[in-house]
């Protein structure tokens, strides 16, 4: 069985911040050492836009079935009259 | 012989139950599938107060005590030990699974063998989420968001490569099911999602059939407050472990 996807998510999030302190400490000051001390706010943020994309895209294909309801509904009445032939009465009153 | 086990938790389905054997009684007749004589309903009823169990032997002098079995347990003992009281009263070599409360269609029962037969997928499994056909009845816009957040935090999280994760209308082969559920320890809706997701990672294959979900009409739900957090709980766990 394969390693839990929670174990290996950790392990690489150390070995990515191991490599992160790294480079904050070889890295000499300026433009480029800014950038890499913010880059994890931008993997932060495509994660985050990543994950509202799969969500509203999850929304809009949510598919609805009124119809499953109604047709539903209709053999909730065929099977009250069916089994009150049977000699059973149902009770539906509340809903 | 039994081929396929229907096994039918109840808790306070008294409305609902007469209903759900009607349809599967009828749906099974329609796709002919063995006069039904292949098919046994296990109602696993656990003591409901609203008598669930008398509604149950009633259907048994109506439609027979072959073809619906009912199983009585002392007290409201949950969900999951449910289907494992199910299983040693249902002989056959398919389990199916689905709730009492109407959500489930009995009609798509013949279309889960169809696909099993054809695919011999180890677990056939009804999607809301995914294909032509499928779908919810009955939520309002919060349950849907709701639904759609912790769908995605499941698939990122565990990646099962199954796009309804807690639905809990399935077809099992006897074995699978047998040594699956007997390694699942989560409870409530992490509890289906443990299930499909170990199958999954053991190896078992696993076929889709969309499915029409409509909210319950009868009856009143039991799950309640504080399942957001015993989801979250659940997946961080599952997370960590599977
Ligand atoms: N035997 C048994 N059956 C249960 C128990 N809890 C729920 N059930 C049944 O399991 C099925 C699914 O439960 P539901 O209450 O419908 O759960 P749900 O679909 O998540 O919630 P709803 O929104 O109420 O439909 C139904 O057939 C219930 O009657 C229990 O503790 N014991
Ligand atoms: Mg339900």
């Amino acid at each position: 069985m394969a390693l839990p996807r929670g174990k290996v998510f950790v392990a690489l999030l150390s070995v990515a911040t191991v490599v992160w302190l790294c480079g904050l400490f070889v890295l000499p000051d300026g433009h480029a050492r800014f950038l890499w001390r913010v880059s994890p706010l931008y993997v932060v943020m495509l994660f985050g836009t990543y994950s509202l994309a799969c969500i509203g895209w999850g929304l809009l294909t949510f598919s609805e079935c009124p119809e499953a309801a109604k047709e539903l509904e209709q053999q909730v009445k065929e099977a009250c009259d069916d089994l009150a032939k049977k000699g059973m009465r149902l009770n539906l009153a509340h809903s | 012989m039994v081929e396929y086990s229907i096994i039918l938790p109840t808790y306070n389905e008294r409305d609902n139950l007469p209903l759900i054997i009607w349809l599967i009684v009828g749906e099974l007749q329609k796709a002919g599938i063995g006069d039904w004589e292949v098919v046994v309903v296990v109602v696993v009823d656990d003591s409901s107060p609203d008598g669930t169990a008398d509604v149950c032997r009633q259907l048994q002098r109506i439609y027979g005590d072959r073809h619906i079995r009912l199983h009585e347990r002392p007290g409201k003992l949950g969900l999951g030990t449910a289907y494992r009281s199910g299983l040693e009263v249902a002989k056959g070599a398919f389990i199916l699974l689905m709730d009492a409360d109407l959500s489930h269609h009995p009609k798509f029962i013949p279309q889960f063998i169809a696909i099993q037969r054809t695919t011999q997928a180890d677990i056939v499994t009804g999607t809301r989420y995914k294909g032509r056909g499928g779908g919810v009845y009955g939520w309002d816009m919060r349950r849907i968001l709701t639904s759609r957040v912790a769908n995605y935090l499941a698939q990122v999280m565990l990646s099962p490569g199954v796009s309804d994760l807690t639905g809990s209308f399935r077809l099992y082969r006897r074995a699978v099911f047998e040594e699956v559920i007997s390694r699942v320890v989560s409870r409530g809706y992490v509890f289906q999602m443990e299930l499909i997701t170990r199958a999954t990672k053991m190896g078992y294959t696993v076929a889709e059939c969309p499915i029409t979900f409509v909210d319950r009409i009868y009856g009143s739900s039991k799950l309640g407050a504080g399942e957001v957090m015993q989801y979250l709980r659940g997946l961080m766990l599952l997370f960590w472990t599977l």
